[in-house]
């Protein structure tokens, strides 16, 4: 292994781009510990603990616990990710952008000019909204325009900084700007969660008991990880035979296939799913209508992760149902959007692929459309596998920690990425990669 | 419908044991060793501002 990084950092590329990424970190942490001028940074904090809001658990995962220091990144990368979503959701239903989508390179940078300027509106709003909505409550101690402008300014800034830091990661660094930052982000966290579960389950037992907790709770969390790598791993094979021309006949060509994942979808429908549950009790919360009683009172905490395999209030636990079914849907909608099987029968017509048994056109694209379909099932059963077992030790053991399973997809994801893109730069350089 | 999802599931391929170990090493390693250094950065960041602020 240490002579694998030796020979890394052999490779100039790499060397630059791992220096590049390591320069970026610097500048994303120390942005993380710088207070918004004229707020009480204590304010979240004291006030997430009051108000026992688990709907902002994740938001504040991804800021790497800017949110809860109200830092000048606090906004964090999110506006340019949704930006970037909803982007790529409008390509389908405004014919002029899905040109621009298809126009190559100068396209592409129309496109991402769109992007940015869609997230700094985003961030805007945002900014305002937390603004106002904190602002009286206590954030902005004695509250007037200019200091509400000062941070509007500041989020807005820590957020248009994030961006282009994410973007020049994509262009001098390695892998992708934008996971790379929500990795450092998320990973962020993972010492503060180790303290939590060491003072929760070891601390305080004798050293047979503590040293059984901590392996326990060491197996539970490789053990997600590599359901994660199994995950990412899987792939299905569609075989592909390309015919050519030989002295004006067609015969059969070379054989090729095209690879569908597993989990075609990646995070997105946890994420999709996450938000969508936790938006009532973000509302209620600024209503001041989070600790109602009766039905509504129990439908929002049955909405609420943290009370769900709860042993003491299994009824709150109806909530998963809801999150299953929604994770389902969105990695179903997810999918459409982003693979689209007429699309690639069409192109395999055009290239002259065939799919062995089945015509070109309509029928290889039912074929594939039958074979999406089931393979997004498995994927999204694997996904929630993944997304529940920490939800489920967390309510039955009430331990407390951040990373949950989309944390870890994201952090498997981004780091096998990253390490995949290593590997094909030494690999020309004739070198052993980290995975060979 | 479940006997075709059966049949899906037994046509994809899988990462072989050892892959995911590899990878599972790697990604843990990488995680650790990040975790660590950003660990150290906060620590350092937050006494310089702490120190500056003063």
């Amino acid at each position: 292994m240490l002579k694998t990084v030796r020979n890394a950092f052999k490779v100039k590329e790499i060397r630059h781009g791992l220096f590049y990424i390591f320069l970026c970190m610097i500048l994303i942490r120390v942005g993380s510990q710088i207070p918004i001028p004229g707020v009480d940074a204590s304010f979240i904090k004291e006030w997430l603990e009051s108000q026992g809001v688990s709907s902002f658990n994740m938001f504040d995962a991804f800021t790497g616990g800017s949110f809860e220091r109200m830092s000048v990144l606090a906004l964090s990368i999110t506006p340019y990710i949704t930006s970037s979503i909803i982007i790529e959701l409008l390509t389908i239903a405004i014919p002029a952008l899905e040109e621009m989508q298809r126009d190559g390179e100068d396209g592409r940078k129309k496109l991402n000019a769109i992007s940015r300027y869609l997230t700094i509106g985003l961030s805007l709003l945002e900014s305002i909204a937390m603004c106002v909505g904190f602002g009286r409550q206590g954030l902005i101690p004695d509250m007037n325009f200019l200091k509400g402008a000062v941070v509007v300014s500041c989020l807005t800034a820590g957020s248009a900084l994030l961006m282009w830091v994410g973007e020049q990661i994509n262009e001098k660094g390695l892998g992708n700007g934008i996971s790379i930052v929500l990795l450092i982000n998320i990973l962020s966290r993972i010492p503060q969660d180790l303290v939590s579960l060491y003072e929760q389950f070891v601390k305080g037992k004798t050293i047979a008991r503590g040293a059984l907790a901590g392996l326990i709770v060491a197996a539970i969390i490789i053990l997600t990880m590599v359901l994660v790598v199994i995950l990412e791993g899987g792939n299905r094979e569609i075989p592909v035979q390309y015919s050519r021309k030989v002295g004006g006949k067609i015969v059969g060509g070379a054989g090729s296939n095209i690879p569908l994942k597993v989990n075609t979808s990646g995070v997105i429908p946890i994420i999709f799913a996450s938000s969508i549950m936790s938006f009532p009790g973000i509302i209620a919360t600024f209503l001041g209508k989070n600790h109602s009683s009766g039905v509504f009172g129990t439908i929002l905490s049955a909405l609420s992760e943290s009370n769900w395999f709860d042993r003491t209030r299994p009824l709150l636990s109806i909530g998963v149902i809801i999150y299953v079914v929604l994770v389902v849907f969105f990695a179903y909608f997810y999918t459409s959007i982003i693979f689209n099987p007429l699309e690639v029968a069409d192109n395999l017509r055009k290239q002259g692929g065939v799919i062995p048994g089945y015509r070109p056109g309509k029928p290889t694209s039912d074929y594939l459309t039958g074979v999406l379909n089931r393979l997004i099932l498995i994927g999204a059963a694997g996904l929630l596998i993944v997304a529940l077992i920490p939800l489920v030790l967390n309510g039955l053991f009430h331990a407390s920690v951040s990373f949950g399973g989309t944390s870890l997809i994201i952090i498997v994801g981004v780091c096998l990425e990253t390490v995949k893109q290593i590997e094909a730069k030494m690999a020309v350089r004739n070198y052993k990669g980290f995975l060979d | 419908m479940w006997t075709s999802i059966k049949k899906e599931w037994h046509k994809i391929k899988w990462s072989s044991r050892n892959t995911v170990a590899k990878e599972t090493s790697v990604v843990l390693a990488i995680s650790l060793a990040l975790g660590g250094m950003i660990a150290v950065i906060d620590y350092v960041a937050e006494y310089l501002l702490r120190f500056a602020i003063a």
